[in-house]
């Protein structure tokens, strides 16, 4: 058996030497779109509209009709301008609505001349004026009224803390079609990110205080999502926020001192806390946590568009998933969400990654084509451009994928988007599975805390070899689950690893029901498996990392092909690049500062953004990355 | 006459040892004497918007005016000749009329009834006159016009600002440098930066140029007031430095003391400041020790731009320290220095690489301008982003937040704003959360670069010269009609419910309020002022249309008045002055059609 298995391997490795491993762009294809030279495409909405035409908007106020979109050649038509950092459009019973910095507007071709002579005000909200009061939507909900939602805030001297400095900032709003504003939920931060959802209003937020890591969670009325600043005005007659500002502070000390910047402390007097156990210990405060976590610098830094893929398989095998862009990271990850127990959660997944500029909003056209525009407007993504407006097209191809992953009374269920190798498929040690969390607090971002292995017990997959049921132990309630199966591999000739190879599933609840019946199996220790991987000696997109070359090795300091792969692992790629300035310094620039290797250790460990004023997006203090790690990626960087 | 004569040259004897100086309006005795009667001392001037070269003139003093005629028409010599210097004064021009203020009697700047010019020449209010060639037959070469058209309507009180430096002469009297315009602004606009004179415009008291030498008013062409002028002389020599002597020592040095004991690696005299002599970009220090030589004891603006740690000591004292290396901005530091010798000593640090290298180090003394000390090559200035402007060469409509100025200062921000940007450069910004013309401006468009570089903060700025109004709703309540709130009253159910623009991009505002549909049309008129019609559907008996607010408000004749000592008029018929309180308050009464123009 075990011949047969390696002589499998050989098989496989040969194979993929010849055939190059499989990457993202041969499923899906990034194409940029042809726009007359001089435009600023910072596109802030996207709205497919009925006559096939695509509709942007973009910061500098503009509105433009895309004509014939999906040729090689379209044409571009200004329907309006003038307007105020859009960033949001949706098409609706004949019209285009888009949020401005401080009102839901909508669009009136009066003449049919193709542009807009009535610039309507549906609803004008408070708005202090802060830099940091953008405002996103509407998005339509199954009733035609509109949602938007808007960020808080900053105080002056406190620049880090949150603020709602007039009302239902950090708050998602229901405007109705003649103008009728009802405050919806509160305790957002950077609600770039709304969608709907079979009808069900979805909001995404970015990594900040309070929020530990980008998500996205499900919003019903009267919810209360987590920052706490949008709660100086729940006591409001029209509000329907039952949270308030002392139930947060009684349980997480705000340290909300104005000279003072929160930073991460391992250890503090009050037992940490989580969203999740926020919202079980106060249960009728309307407290949400998300329904999918996005771990921060993994599938994205800065949430943006939520949107489901409806295109009923002409996108690929993902129909009824959703679509999550990140603004830092310039990419897309996809969500599996299921209902259990009455509640949202999923899995997250990598999708596609690789544009040209922050993914900020997507919309389908009508050849199933995804249309991705964004920009990142003085944050900083990895892609380089300031603004971009591209297509993501699918080949028809399958991809090998975990389509979708489900809770299990005792485990987990993976499905596949192609049959699976079965001998592989059935082998416990042929998964990773550990599970952590996210701290509630004050501070900028959260490191991973609680971390702990889940040993998989039982594997055993189904005769289609479409899906795998594991029998996991030690799942925990209110934490992500990381899922890898690292030793699987497609069941058809190519035997390709899985293009992608980790779920994030965030288990707010176990469900109930009848247990695998499968004989339990004590897996090999982690040490162990990692010796043996098969996945590690094959050639895939996540493995080209480690892949195996020269091993230079000079004054100690690893070589550049394994630093690579320590920093995609500890997920520092997703903010720095080693030579150009990204969302973070590029290393060659923190090499410059002259740091002793410990004072690079303790900065990763400990970061004080305060060193680089220039960035405008903190690092998360990284004290969940191994120490061994840490002085191998320090010693690294201060070489470069 | 003579006691007159000593009591005048009393009164300017100020100009030598003060900074600035209010040129006395309480009589001609700064001016050479004419035996015309065109210029005199005045207390109020008042053009008429209709009758061409007419002032209106109200015995008194303070304001000095030209109403010349046939036989009156001198032009005004000041006594005094002056070098290099900064000048400012406010002016009023009559309808159609034209004056010019020479700089030292040579060089004109033109004052003329510019209103409504859309592209000004150089003959055109703040435009630097040209110059004038008889050989082989009369020509007119070299003029500058203003950036941009910034003069505002006849009888109104204008302001002008300009530095200026004097040709240079070597010791026989050669020319070797050109006076220059070093920066120029009417009513607050950058119209002349860094202007190149390259001999006498047209008119001067003397085609020679000169070290010193005396303003001339025009006085033969037209009807002209001034009030405030003020001069600033500059035309010290500048504070000189001694040849530098330097030590350069190589090394990270944490501080002064790890190196200054040591044996430096070079030593050396510069004639010019310059980091440049460590010949490492970092791990070095270096001293410059030397003397300054002040013309004249005062306080002087000491200005630093330094990368590394650095220490400046001023006569064996510790006069700025910074520990950071990082925190190498420009720091500016005010200091009382005695005439005569000065030691300075520099000393610096520089440990990092990523940190660009630059010593820049300047002075400005009490008259004289700020002077640099450093070599070009050490201090070459970092780059600024590229601004990005929005040009009305269309009619443009275009939202942003706008930030309201009232005499310098931030004063709140609109967050519902829209600018509104018109080819004939007239511009204003309403605010959408009271239907208030909240600001009117006259230049170019807006500046948006706060607004969309990088991050931004949302915010445009006006191109302009501004004209801040009221910020106040026009719709008000009789009973309650308070002109300070800028914030509807909420019984009258203020709301907005945005905008129409017509086929040429023009907008009409609509909005609800008192329970009538109001439609609010603004409209560019001759290029020249702003005329609103107001249609307000069955408008209620409790309302009245509140035209504007001021400190003043004077009927300046049928159907205009002058607003705020005179810095705008409203035109309207049937218009009320209505008191409250320390404010004035201009209103029309509510009908179907309300009408009336800003003239500005």
């Amino acid at each position: 058996m075990k011949k047969l298995i390696l002589f499998f391997l050989f098989t496989c490795i040969s194979l993929s030497v010849l055939a190059q491993a499989p990457t993202e762009d041969d499923y899906y294809k990034i194409s940029r779109i042809s726009y007359p030279e001089g435009l600023v495409l910072e596109i802030g909405g996207m709205a497919q509209l009925p006559s096939g035409d695509m509709a942007i908007s973009t910061r500098r106020g503009d509105v433009y009709l895309v004509e014939n979109p999906n040729s090689a050649r379209p044409n571009f038509k200004k329907f309006a301008s003038g307007l105020h950092e859009i960033l949001g459009l949706a098409y609706k019973d004949g019209f285009l609505y888009c949020a401005q910095r401080g009102e839901l507007t909508r669009l009136v071709d009066k003449d049919g001349d193709g542009k807009a002579e009535r610039y309507e005000t549906v609803y004008s909200w408070p708005i202090s004026g802060h830099y940091h009061e953008y405002s996103f939507g509407p998005k339509i909900g199954p009733d035609g009224s509109f949602y938007v939602t808007g960020n808080v805030g900053f105080g002056s001297t406190d620049w880090w803390a949150g603020k709602s400095i007039v009302p239902w900032r950090g708050w998602a709003m229901k405007i109705s079609a003649d103008g009728k504003m009802e405050p919806f939920a509160a305790g957002m931060r950077s609600p770039c990110g709304i969608g709907m959802v079979n009808g069900e209003f979805f909001y995404g937020d970015n990594q900040g205080d309070w929020q530990g890591s980008g998500f996205i969670s499900h919003v019903e009325k009267g919810n209360f999502m987590g920052h706490p600043a949008s709660l100086q005005w729940a006591d409001r007659p029209e509000s329907p926020v039952k949270m308030r500002k002392d139930l947060v502070f009684a349980k997480v000390d705000p340290r909300d001192n104005p000279l003072v910047k929160p930073e991460y402390v391992a250890n503090e007097a009050k037992p940490m806390t989580t969203i999740y156990e926020m919202s079980k210990a106060l249960p009728d405060m309307g407290i949400k946590s998300p329904a999918v976590w996005l771990p921060h610098g993994v599938l994205g830094i800065s949430t943006s568009e939520i949107l489901p893929d409806e295109t009923k398989g002409g996108f690929g095998p993902f129909s009824g998933q959703v679509f999550v862009g990140d603004q830092g990271m310039s990419k897309i990850a996809r969500v599996f969400l299921e209902k259990v127990n009455g509640k949202f959660q999923g899995a997250s997944f990598d999708f596609r990654s690789g544009f040209r500029s922050g993914v900020l909003r997507m919309a389908f056209s009508n050849d199933n084509s995804l249309f991705v525009g964004g920009t990142n407007r003085g944050w900083g993504s990895m892609g380089k451009e300031t603004f971009g407006l591209e297509r993501l097209i699918y080949t028809g191809k399958i991809p090998f994928e975990m389509k979708a992953v489900r809770a299990m009374p005792d485990g987990f269920e993976i499905e596949f988007t192609s049959p699976v190798n079965k001998t592989l498929a059935n082998d416990v040690n042929n998964y990773d599975i550990n599970s952590y969390i996210y701290k509630y607090h004050p501070v900028y971002g959260s490191p991973m805390v609680n971390q702990k292995e889940n040993p998989v017990r039982g594997a055993r997959v189904s005769e289609d070899g479409m899906k795998v049921r594991l029998v996991v132990d030690g799942l925990r309630e209110g934490y992500i689950h990381t899922i890898q199966p690292k030793g699987l591999l497609s069941a058809d000739i190519q035997a390709n690893s899985l293009l992608h190879g980790t779920a994030y599933y965030t288990l707010n609840s176990i469900p109930t029901g009848e247990k695998a019946n499968i004989p339990l199996v004590i897996p090999k220790s982690k040490m162990q498996r990692e010796k043996d991987d098969p996945g590690q000696k094959v050639n895939t997109p996540d493995n080209q990392t480690k892949e195996a070359g020269p091993k230079i090795v000079k004054n100690n300091i690893i070589s550049d092909q394994e630093a690579k792969a320590l920093l995609t692992k500890h997920t520092c790629l997703a903010c720095h690049k080693v030579a150009e300035r990204a969302v973070g310094p590029a290393y060659t620039e923190v090499a410059k500062r002259n740091y002793t290797n410990a004072q690079l250790e303790a900065l990763i460990i400990q970061p004080k953004p305060s060193n680089w004023p220039d960035f405008a997006t903190p690092m998360a203090p990284m004290s969940h990355v191994p120490k061994s790690d840490v002085k191998k990626i320090a010693a690294w960087i201060n070489a470069q | 006459m003579k006691k007159k004569q000593i009591w005048s040259f009393l009164l300017l004897l100020p100009f030598a040892i003060q900074a600035q100086n209010s040129i006395p309006l309480n009589d001609l005795s700064f001016w050479k004497t004419t035996n015309k009667t065109n210029w005199q001392i005045v207390a109020d001037a008042q053009a008429d918007l209709n009758v061409k070269e007419i002032l209106s003139l109200t015995p008194g003093k303070g304001i000095l005016a030209n109403l010349p005629n046939k036989e009156n028409r001198a032009n005004l010599v000041s006594n005094q000749e002056f070098g290099d210097f900064d000048l400012s004064f406010e002016f009023m021009m009559a309808s159609h009329s034209n004056s010019g203020f020479y700089l030292q009697g040579r060089y004109e700047m033109q004052l003329a009834d510019s209103w409504g010019v859309v592209n000004p020449t150089t003959g055109d209010c703040g435009g630097i006159y040209k110059r004038r060639k008889f050989n082989p037959k009369e020509y007119l070469y070299d003029g500058h016009a203003p950036r941009v058209n910034a003069c505002l309507a006849p009888g109104l009180w204008q302001k002008m600002e300009v530095s200026f430096q004097a040709p240079r002469f070597d010791a026989s009297g050669n020319k070797i440098s050109n006076a220059k315009v070093i920066l120029a602004k009417l009513n607050g606009v950058i119209i002349h930066e860094n202007v190149a004179l390259t001999g006498p415009t047209g008119g001067p008291i003397s085609e020679t140029e000169v070290a010193k030498g005396p303003f001339m008013v025009q006085g033969d062409h037209g009807a002209v007031a001034f009030r405030n002028i003020a001069i600033t002389d500059l035309s010290d020599q500048p504070a000189t430095m001694d040849p530098i002597s330097y030590q350069v020592f190589y090394g990270n040095f944490p501080n002064q003391a790890e190196f200054l004991s040591k044996k430096p690696d070079l030593t050396g005299i510069t004639e010019k400041l310059t980091w440049d002599v460590s010949s490492k970009p970092f791990h070095y220090a270096e001293t410059f020790k030397t003397f300054l030589n002040i013309p004249k004891a005062g306080k002087h603006q000491i200005e630093f731009e330094i990368a590394g740690k650095h220490w400046i000591k001023i006569n064996g004292k510790e006069f700025f320290k910074e520990a950071n290396e990082e925190n190498n901005r420009k720091k500016s530091e005010s200091i009382d220095l005695p005439a005569g010798k000065v030691a300075l000593e520099i000393t610096i640090i520089k440990t990092k690489k990523s940190v660009g290298n630059k010593l820049g180090f300047w002075i400005k003394g009490p008259n004289f301008r700020t002077t640099p000390y450093q070599s070009i090559g050490s201090f070459l200035g970092s780059a600024s982003d590229d601004p990005i402007l929005l040009e009305a060469n269309e009619p443009l409509v275009f939202r942003s937040f706008m930030d309201l100025f009232k005499n310098g200062k931030r004063g709140k921000r609109i967050v519902h704003a829209v600018n509104v940007g018109n080819p004939a450069h007239l511009h204003y910004t309403y605010n959408l959360d009271n239907g208030s013309i909240a600001q009117i401006w006259k230049g170019d468009f807006l500046n948006t670069t706060p607004m969309w570089d990088n991050r931004g903060d949302g915010s445009s700025r006006p191109l302009g010269a501004i004209l801040a109004l009221q910020n106040v709703p026009v719709i008000v309540s009789k009973s309650e009609g308070n002109s300070a709130n800028d914030t509807p009253e909420a019984s009258l159910n203020f709301k907005i419910k945005g905008y129409d623009v017509d086929k040429n991009n023009l907008p009409t505002f609509n909005y609800e309020v008192a329970g009538s549909d109001v439609k609010d049309l603004i409209r560019i008129k001759e290029d020249k002022y702003l005329e609103r019609i107001l249609t307000i559907k069955n408008p209620s008996n409790a309302i009245k249309i509140q035209v504007a607010v001021g400190t003043e408000i004077t009927e300046m004749g049928p159907e205009i008045y002058a607003i705020d000592g005179k810095s705008y008029y409203i035109q309207a018929k049937g218009a009320t002055v209505e008191s409250n309180g320390l404010l004035k308050i201009l209103t029309l009464p509510a009908s179907e059609k309300v009408q009336y123009s800003i003239l500005w």
